[in-house]
């Protein structure tokens, strides 16, 4: 965790001072309701379709246990006792009444969170891996630079009204767990020959209406360049971005249309320009933001512990979860544990107020008091000592959280869609648990083996379909509810040894709700048809041998 | 005439008059604001006429348009047509830091409270309001926030601004 300065406290107070004020004037019938929105967007505020909406910013998606509280306490005081977890790595209260807001905000500024900048035409949270400084492939540890990335994108006064939403996700490891190449922005945090750390800067990628992945415009920046580099980039795209037609106004299509290689040498020229002003990053303000974090303490523990071999030996329940739900630790004796909110009868990346309470207290129990959000809509423990695995487990189980899906087709992704969202055409909820009971048997799942199924209620995409292996899209026809499929998408798949995102491709006109999980069936039971060894996932198999075979399958009965 | 406001508050007497059009309008040795298109085909004409001028950018107008005459400047104007149109920020940020203008840079068009603190951080020092608003209240807002993270072009004004460091 960042602890805050008394400088950091001091701007998101004044904050919530200043969208008070706002509040006001606009109950007050001082603000129209066109201006007001998009000083409510950039506090977190939508209009949704029963209520506001409010998305509370888990910058790079780390908090602790008195935050976690916050949230609880949030969802009971203000909202109806629930939160959902986002794959933004946000939280999002769906009922909150709009003259309150100001009060929630001031709540979450008492333990040092905000909700700048979750919505609207500007630099949102920028995300990462969930396992930032504990997994052993990582290469540099992406949460320093994410600090200092939420701390320059925050109020930042040129970028405020840009053309259109923008997104930086950042990673640090060899494998991309943090969907860099769909990002407006992907940063790649890396080292030289030398052990200097520097960026893999890409642009352009991103999912919504017209999905792309981003393009490599500096193979390594510099550290101490990042941030003059990231206002080069956000002011060639505030001047020339498109303003006329919002469809077109990411910068992805800027991009496009610019052509990389000028677009490439607009943000050079800029770069050239500012390189030398002060903007450049200094050694003492990296060290001084990195000294601001928490440390973990580790004890010195074999790497095996024999209470969790004798027990996955005998309970295969526990061996199960073992596999899907824990991770690897760079520090011997320690595992990452991720918490399933994927459950049965219960929307994706939901949780009530007594639900985070009761897991507030197992993370200071198991995991040094803090926790993180994954971009899937689940939580991790990310240092929990191995030896405290069947306890956690139990404990988890207790609450419903030990379910051995991650990685599994039982791990659906799903925004709130049409039940929720007003941008929404078609619900997403009762689709994802369609498909859940459909596959509800942990033996399929574990037979199916890796598979990332993504909804997403409309083509704003927040359920990033576009990279699920197997995305669902709900679409409208004629004020009907349609689904759309696509297969192949990953959001990290190595393609000749080298890591990169998919889109996924359409396999044909869409269908009913109703048909949904049938189709899924079908994708399903051709692939385990085609798959030549038990460790072909899904994916693989789609990438080596095309949609067609697929394709046949599912649409055989009609034809 | 809107109200024009500055830091510190509201400034009566503007000097300057904006042409539209009409060059009767415009009584000899006034201040004029020009647009683009008539400081570029006629600053010659109106130097010999004005005591002195500004020149009207649009949002998307290049500064590589004015970037030789600024000497023949004593101010100028950024318009918002729409205060979502953040263009003019990054303009004002150019012309502060890259080009070097040190003289009155001001804000014209649809100009609110809510932008206004936005905009002084990123160089403008004179505001010139829209009729609806309220310039005691807009006065206070370049104060909003005592704090920030970034380096604004402010810093290049006479106005202090909030403390700019990084939080730790």
């Amino acid at each position: 965790m960042y602890r805050y300065t008394e400088f950091d406290q001091s701007i998101v107070d004044q904050r919530v001072a200043q969208f008070r004020g706002q509040t006001e004037r606009y109950l007050a019938g001082k603000l129209s309701e066109d201006e007001f929105r998009p000083l409510r967007l950039q506090n977190g505020l939508y209009v949704q379709k029963h209520a506001p909406m409010l998305r509370v910013a888990i910058p790079y998606g780390l908090i602790d246990t008195r935050q976690l509280r916050m949230f609880a306490q949030i969802a009971r005081t203000y909202d109806r006792g629930y939160g959902h977890f986002t794959t933004r790595q946000n939280i999002q209260y769906n009922w909150p009444a709009l003259d309150r807001v100001p009060d929630i905000l001031a709540d979450l500024a008492s333990v040092q969170m905000h909700a700048i900048q979750t919505s609207g035409n500007c630099i949102r949270n920028t995300t990462t891996d969930q396992f930032a400084g504990i997994a052993p492939d990582e290469v540099v540890n992406p949460l320093a630079w994410a600090e200092i990335i939420r701390q320059w994108s925050t109020i930042h006064p040129e970028f405020a009204h840009l053309p259109r939403k923008f997104k930086i996700a950042i990673n640090g490891a060899r494998a991309d767990r943090a969907a860099t190449l769909v990002h407006d922005i992907g940063l790649t945090a890396l080292t030289d020959q030398v052990g200097s750390i520097g960026f893999r800067v890409a642009v352009g990628g991103g999912l919504g209406r017209t999905p792309i992945v981003g393009v490599v415009v500096r193979e390594f920046l510099p550290w101490q360049d990042l941030i003059t580099y990231l206002e080069a980039i956000l002011r060639v795209y505030n001047l020339t971005g498109r303003r006329d037609n919002k469809y077109k106004a990411r910068i992805k299509i800027t991009v496009k249309e610019t052509g990389v290689a000028e677009f490439t040498q607009r943000i050079e020229d800029e770069f050239a320009r500012t390189k030398s002003g002060p903007t450049r990053l200094t050694r003492e303000t990296v060290e001084a933001i990195s000294a601001r974090f928490t440390q973990a303490t580790y004890a010195t523990l074999p790497e095996d512990d024999a209470g969790v071999v004798t027990l996955s030996a005998s309970n295969s329940e526990f061996a199960r979860w073992l596999k899907r739900n824990t991770h690897a630790h760079r520090v011997a004796g320690y595992a990452a544990v991720t918490l399933s909110l994927k459950r049965k009868g219960v929307p994706p990346g939901d949780a009530t107020a007594d639900e985070m309470d009761a897991i507030a207290l197992l993370a200071d129990r198991f995991s040094q008091g803090e926790l993180r959000v994954t971009h899937e809509q689940n939580l991790v423990f990310a240092d929990v000592e191995k030896r405290e695995l069947p306890e956690l487990w139990r404990e988890l189980k207790a609450l419903g959280f030990a379910s051995a899906n991650i990685g599994l087709i039982g791990n659906i992704i799903a925004c709130p869609g049409g039940d929720f969202c007003s941008l929404a055409n078609a619900v997403s909820i009762p689709v994802a648990e369609a498909i859940h009971d459909r596959f509800e048997s942990l033996d399929y799942q574990f037979d199916i083996g890796e598979l990332d199924l993504n909804i997403s209620g409309c083509i704003n995409a927040c359920g990033h379909h576009h990279v699920g292996h197997i995305g669902i899209l709900g679409v409208d026809k004629n004020g009907e509810e349609w689904y759309q499929v696509t297969i192949g998408g990953a959001q990290s798949i190595a393609i000749n040894g080298n890591d990169t995102a998919r889109i996924g491709k359409i396999i044909g006109p869409s269908f009913a709700r109703a048909d949904v999980p049938d189709v899924v069936e079908k994708l399903i039971q051709t692939y385990l048809g085609l798959r030549e060894r038990e460790d072909e996932r899904f994916v693989d198999v789609v990438a080596r041998t095309g949609i067609e075979p697929f394709k046949e399958n599912v649409y055989a009965e009609a034809n | 005439m809107p109200k024009l406001i500055d830091h510190s508050g509201e400034r009566t007497g503007d000097p300057w008059i904006t042409y539209a059009g009409d060059a009767h309008a415009i009584p000899a040795g006034a201040c004029v604001i020009l647009p683009l298109t008539e400081f570029r085909e006629f600053a010659g004409t109106w130097k010999n006429h004005a005591k002195a001028l500004g020149v009207l950018l649009s949002p998307s107008d290049s500064l590589e348009l004015i970037a030789n005459d600024l000497d023949k400047l004593r101010l100028i104007a950024i318009d918002f047509p729409v205060f979502t149109d953040g263009r003019g920020y990054s303009l004002a940020h150019a012309l502060r830091s890259r080009y070097g203008w040190r003289g009155e840079l001001r804000a014209v068009g649809d100009i609110q409270q809510d932008q206004i603190y936005l905009l002084t951080r990123s160089g403008f020092d004179t505001f010139a309001l829209r009729d609806d608003q309220r310039a005691n209240e807009c006065v206070a807002a370049t104060d909003d926030f005592t704090h920030a993270y970034q380096w604004g072009a402010d810093r290049f004004g006479a106005r202090p601004g909030p403390q700019v460091r990084y939080g730790a």
